[in-house]
């Protein structure tokens, strides 16, 4: 992992269970990680695998019923989020965190100009004035690059197009010059251009003002240009813990392993892509077992019986895989 | 030539100027900035104003407010003198006085007092304003404050409002308010009371319904995850966008008040004799329907009037806040 800076948010065994009907959904199930100042970790994932809800937790903003955080800590420069009470974690969300969604249509609100919508964020953290607050939300809007700032202040979200709203969002949520940026799926609802333009634009903020990042995908091309460590999750679970090229090159688990192999590639011709037989499992009723073991192509016995644990398979590279150390040669068989 | 357009352009009837000067256009954009409306209203109000029979309810309603403010001065005589208790009146004045029909001293004759119908129902007018305005807001109150409770935090209190409105939509409306009125005895302020109490219930169902829907948005999410307070979503996120079936219901709930005050005056409940109101007018002219029916159609025109006014611009703000419901975008 990296440990270039001083540690920022430091998740610590978090397990956040949703109580329904048919039984408890353990969508986070003993999940750790940490990102120090400056540092972008990837969360990946297929849908459903826990990663939203990971970021929602970190926020505080489980929909609580039917969802509860179980158990854990999130440490955010040395405090506990999950001790707070309601006025001081409003404190924290805007202000020290911010959060952007994965659907810019629907994130803005409709009866607002954005102009507004902005500086009222700015009003409620900083306590501005009126003025100052919309000098500010032009001067965001500038920053994400959103041209002829004092016009587009004055509309409205519907006048925007996807990219435009993102932008907006982008600069609602950095308003209070938080430390840390979630970012949930920010570019799957655009189309790939403005996806590559978007990525861009938080890789730029990171640099200029030191932003820390945490960037919730399952788009692995995504990954690539802005992280620096992957967190790889299936259902509800850390498998893979790394620096990106060691997940991208020296893969140690055979879900992240897939993975990598299902992204089509520009440089490498290929009749079909791999794809990861079967779908991710229903939470309420995990396998026995290695929860990837139905659908991992190097399963053996003792996966559909134990649980392996999360452990380092070498220096800094975390794996869930009972074949982590030797997972090259035992994949060797299978691969080929 | 500017890619972005107004919703106004695209509306049926409007021909898009596709080749309007991006100078031009701005210019038109500003205008409609500097005039004060936002393109939400400026969209309902065009689509508002493009229909007749909302037109019709909105200048009804205009003339009715306006009467009842300037009542004083449109009404030709005082509403409560009567010849037979004016002491200057020789008996023949007073004899000739009595349920006069329609002359140009009385544009709409006189009662069985000989008091001048149209002051009266000018004044009556105000009854029926102030109804229609105080039981509205204070079932708007009571209402939104109820609904939004409800379908926010939903939970256990939401069981307990809901099932409290479920009670009061047993109660017939008439039997309920008669029962509020026998306790509370009858009157003016009591009728605002009474009228105003059981409207709670139907507004509170429609707005916690349309809350639930608003609440599922992105932006209420988003508004959170900057750190908004519970009430300041309500407020500022939710409201707007959950409001737009309660201005349209409030709108004919005013109509309703008026009628609801009508017959609970009719019953003698409302507001008070000599005092006129609609109702009591109503009440009043009954007796006579068989030799001098035109009494008594009197005030019951002015209330059908006055009801299908306001149910006629709930209908057009209706289409005009939601043109989708019409199926005709």
């Amino acid at each position: 992992m990296a440990n270039k800076g001083e540690t920022l948010l430091e998740v610590k065994g978090l397990k956040t269970y949703f109580h329904t009907q048919e039984g408890v959904v353990k969508a986070v199930d003993g999940v750790s990680f940490s990102i120090a100042r400056g540092e972008a970790l990837a969360v990946v994932g297929e849908s459903g695998c826990g990663k939203t809800v990971t970021a929602l937790s970190v926020m505080n903003l489980i929909p609580d019923p039917p969802g509860r955080i179980e158990e854990g800590e999130i440490i955010f420069e040395g405090r506990n989020l999950l001790e707070m009470n309601d006025r001081e974690i409003r404190q924290v969300r805007g202000n020290h965190i911010g959060m952007i969604f994965q659907d810019p249509m629907t994130s803005l609100n409709p009866v607002f100009t954005i102009g507004s919508q902005i500086s009222e964020a700015v009003r409620v953290h900083l306590g501005l004035s009126r003025g100052d607050a919309r000098q500010r939300a032009i001067e965001l809007l500038r920053m994400v690059e959103i041209p002829q700032a004092e016009r587009r202040y004055k509309m409205y979200p519907h006048e925007f197009s996807g990219g435009m709203r993102q932008r907006a969002m982008i600069a609602m949520a950095l308003s209070c010059e938080p430390k840390l940026l979630i970012a949930d799926e920010p570019s799957t609802a655009l189309d790939v251009t403005i996806q590559a333009q978007i990525m861009e634009l938080i890789g730029r903020l990171r640099e200029e003002i030191g932003l820390a990042v945490m960037l919730i995908t399952h788009d692995l091309g995504v990954v690539a240009g802005v992280a620096e460590t992957v967190l790889v999750m299936y259902a509800g679970k850390v498998v893979e813990y790394a620096d990106i090229d060691r997940v991208y090159y020296n893969s140690r688990h055979p879900y992240a392993w897939s993975l990598m192999r299902s992204v089509p590639r520009l440089d490498e011709k290929k009749d079909r892509l791999l794809t990861i037989g079967g779908s991710p499992p229903s939470l309420i009723n995990l396998p026995p077992g290695c929860s990837f073991s139905p659908r991992c192509p190097f399963a053996e016995e003792v996966c559909r019986r134990e649980e392996p644990p999360l452990r380092e398979a070498e220096p800094g590279h975390l794996s869930a895989c009972h074949f982590a150390a030797d997972f090259e040669q035992h994949g060797q068989g299978v691969k080929a | 030539m500017s890619d972005h357009r107004e919703p106004e352009d695209f509306l049926p009837g409007k021909e898009p100027d596709l080749g309007m000067e991006v100078e031009e256009f701005e210019l038109a954009l500003e205008k409609q900035r500097v005039h004060g409306r936002t393109a939400l209203w400026a969209d309902v109000w065009y689509r508002l104003r493009h229909n007749k029979m909302a037109m019709v309810g909105m200048v009804i309603i205009i003339l009715l407010v306006l009467v009842a403010i300037f009542a004083p001065l449109l009404a030709p005589q005082d509403p409560l003198y009567s010849p037979l208790y004016d002491q200057n009146a020789t008996p023949q004045e007073k004899a000739e006085s009595v349920k006069q029909p329609p002359s140009w001293k009385h544009w709409l004759g006189t009662d069985d007092l000989g008091r001048d119908i149209l002051s009266r129902l000018i004044y009556g007018s105000r009854v029926s304003v102030e109804v229609g305005i105080v039981a509205v807001l204070i079932s708007l109150v009571i209402g939104l404050f109820f609904g939004a409770l409800a379908g926010y935090f939903g939970g256990w209190g939401d069981s307990v409002i809901m099932r409290s409105a479920d009670i009061f939509f047993a109660f017939p409306t008439v039997l309920g308010a008669i029962a509020i009125m026998t306790v509370l005895g009858p009157g003016l302020i009591n009728v605002f009371i009474a009228i105003g109490v059981l409207g709670w219930a139907t507004i509170a169902r429609i707005f916690r319904s349309s809350i639930l829907s608003v609440k599922e948005n992105e932006y209420v999410e988003a508004a959170r995850a900057m750190g908004a307070s519970n009430t300041r979503i309500i407020w500022k996120h939710i409201m707007p966008n959950a409001i737009q079936p309660i201005i349209v219901y409030a709108t004919m709930g005013v109509g309703g008040a008026i009628l609801a005050e009508a017959w609970l005056a009719f019953l003698g409940l409302g507001q008070q004799l000599p005092t006129p109101s609609w109702g009591n007018m109503l009440t009043q002219y009954l007796p006579f329907y068989t030799t001098d029916p035109w009494m008594m159609f009197i005030p019951g025109v002015a209330i059908v009037v006055s009801v299908l006014a306001f149910i006629l611009l709930g209908d057009g703000l209706r289409d005009a806040l939601d043109p989708r419901l019409k199926g005709s975008v």
